[in-house]
């Protein structure tokens, strides 16, 4: 098992985290850019050294401030994989790979290079140079690098973040089906929340340099702690003032107008979270018979924009809001900029959170 | 064609001559067979021979050593950085008379390191060795500067990706900063040995010129120069050769820098 106590200081940031992964598992951190999960990366891997903490994988510690322990990069056994994959430009895929392959001759390295190479589907690019590969390739080559040193740990930085959107999904899940074969316990850093829910268990939200909430990707969309969560996880986020109604929901004053009403206990300023594919839409006032969504507003349509089979539909409500449909729905409503609709969800998917 | 393209043209022009002339008129003043003829006279083959091999010291040893600290230089900071990166650049800029100068007074019989030199068995002054040592001190500069340069440009995520498939700051040193810094380096090679090659006023103040022993070929075409002016030109001949020559296997070898940057 991982476990990482990091506390570190730079210039106007301050990093203060503790994970756990345990063995086999997959751990994303998740944030916004400068939220410190880079860093928080280059400390496990000891490319970065953490003021104080402890960093230890199963029974060997890494660093420990106080020990004064802090076992150099390239004996901690790691595999690790750059934003921008970082291949070495003068050396061949195969070359690439061949110089992470430990204690083996010369041709074993390099035949346990192509097996990699295979394994990954790119054997064909053995011999192209770095700058020869597709943004595809080069991932590929950069993974495949990574697991030569049979590493007990994998890190990986953006992984996806340097594909163009075309083949993003696909290897995106290609590295999820690898990352389940290889077995190795992985931390992994995306801005994406999606991503993180397709290749790791866990998530680990990181904010100004602290963990803010931790947890399966489906606990974080159920129970988001803050705004800030639920934002992330791909909420539409609602601010306003919230008081108990007599039914014994909570209801909620949205500001520019209208009312909602929710399962979460919330008092005073809130922020109500509701996930895009909980709000449905309707071309005039629902009856409200043999409908058990409470929550109904009038809203117009600022924008569609269709992917794949589905749409995401841009709200006025009058504060902004995104709802995600079928490309049939859209059809069918006629929903174009301009349309007038009338919105609903049910109370128990109205998230409060302190706002 | 606008007045600004014509005028930048003929800047060129003039520069390109200004340049030019000079080393074409060594060629046409001495030909092949003077050239020739005059080499075989006393002392040049000697001059050449010794400049050659001290040169050639002179710059391996700025390699050994120049390489390690400019890669230290480029790749750490820490306070203080600034003042010592001013340290090594100052011989740059610093005249060569008093280059010399500086020599003897900190390695000569009298200088400030000169006894502890000498109690270890060591003759500079009036030497070989201290041909070196003045070739050394004003060379070194032009190498650490352009490595320096070369290994600031690398990717420092290059040099952490290495770290992580297990190799130590060595071999990193060795398999992916060099290399990746080869064209700056080889660049700021042909520099350093040219301007060893050219050595002249330091050479002569800590060195002196004794045939044989520190006349070194760019001292011989001015021992040269009242009695035979042939030679010299001969002399001066076969030195511009040799740093075209220089010049040009470093591209070959090293490609520009701007190439090798372009590939990453």
């Amino acid at each position: 098992m991982l476990r990482a106590e990091i506390s570190l200081e730079r210039e106007a940031f301050s990093l203060a985290a503790e994970l756990r992964v345990e063995p086999g598992r997959r751990l994303a951190l998740v944030g916004r850019s400068g939220a410190g999960k880079s860093t928080l990366l280059r400390a496990i891997a000891g490319l970065v050294r953490p003021e104080a903490g402890r960093i230890s994988l199963g029974g060997s510690t890494w660093f420990d401030g106080d020990a004064g322990i802090d076992i150099p990069v390239e004996r901690r056994r790691i595999g690790f994989v750059f934003q921008e994959y970082a291949l070495f430009p003068n050396m061949s895929a195969r070359a690439n790979i061949a110089y992470g392959v430990r204690g083996a001759g010369r041709r074993e390295r390099r035949a346990r290079a192509s097996d990699l190479l295979s394994v990954l589907g790119v054997a064909g690019r053995a011999d192209a140079r770095p700058a020869d590969l597709s943004g595809g390739e080069r991932q590929r080559v950069a993974l495949a690098r990574a697991l030569a040193t049979e590493p007990d740990l994998l890190l990986l930085d953006e992984p996806l973040s340097a594909l163009d959107a075309s083949t993003r999904s696909s290897a995106a899940s290609e590295l999820s089906r690898l990352l389940l074969e290889t077995g190795t316990p992985a931390v992994l850093v995306t801005h994406d929340f999606a991503e993180a829910a397709l290749l790791a268990d866990r998530v680990a939200v990181l904010d100004g340099g602290r963990v803010v909430q931790e947890g399966a990707p489906a606990e974080l969309t159920a129970a988001p702690k803050s705004a800030f969560v639920a934002d992330l996880a791909g909420a539409v986020v609602l601010r306003g003032i919230a008081r108990l109604a007599a039914s014994g929901l909570t209801e909620v004053e949205l500001a520019g107008g209208g009312v909602v009403v929710s399962t979460d206990r919330g008092e005073g300023p809130v922020a109500v979270s509701v996930f895009p594919w909980e709000i449905e839409l309707h071309a005039s006032a629902p009856s409200g018979e043999g409908d058990s969504a409470l929550n109904r507003l009038a809203a117009s349509v600022t924008g569609v924009t269709e992917f794949g089979n589905r749409a995401r539909v841009a709200l006025a409500l009058p504060q902004p809001a995104v709802a995600e449909v079928t490309s049939a729905s859209v059809q069918r409503l006629g929903l174009a900029p301009g349309t007038s609709v009338e919105v609903s969800w049910k109370a128990t998917a109205t998230r409060l959170t302190p706002g | 064609m606008s007045p600004f393209r014509l005028a930048s043209l003929l800047a060129l022009a003039v520069l390109l001559s200004f340049l030019a002339i000079p080393i074409v008129a060594i060629f046409v003043e001495a030909g092949p067979r003077e050239l020739v003829d005059s080499l075989g006279r006393e002392g040049s083959l000697e001059a050449l021979w010794l400049s050659l091999r001290t040169s050639l010291v002179a710059v391996v040893a700025i390699l050994v050593v120049g390489t390690p600290a400019a890669f230290l230089l480029a790749r750490r900071s820490f306070r203080g950085r600034a003042a010592l990166i001013t340290v090594i650049e100052l011989p740059l800029v610093l005249p060569p008379a008093a280059a010399g100068i500086a020599l003897l007074a900190a390695f000569g019989p009298q200088g400030l390191v000169g006894g502890a030199i000498e109690d270890a068995g060591v003759q500079l002054v009036l030497q070989t060795a201290g041909v070196v040592v003045a070739m050394t001190f004003v060379a070194a500069p032009f190498y650490v500067r352009g490595a320096m340069a070369a290994f600031e440009a690398i990717d420092p995520d290059l040099l952490d990706a290495s770290r992580t498939l297990g190799a130590g700051e060595g071999r990193t040193f060795a398999r992916i900063a060099i290399p990746g810094a080869r064209a700056g380096l080889a660049s700021g090679l042909a520099l350093a040995w040219g301007r060893a090659l050219g050595e002249f006023g330091a050479t002569l103040l800590f060195a002196g010129s004794l045939e044989g022993r520190t006349q070194t070929a760019p001292l011989a075409i001015f021992r040269f120069l009242a009695s035979d002016f042939d030679a010299s030109l001969a002399l001066s001949g076969v030195l511009v050769l040799f740093s075209a020559a220089l010049l040009l296997g470093v591209k070959f070898l090293g490609g520009t820098p701007e190439a090798s940057r372009a590939a990453r």
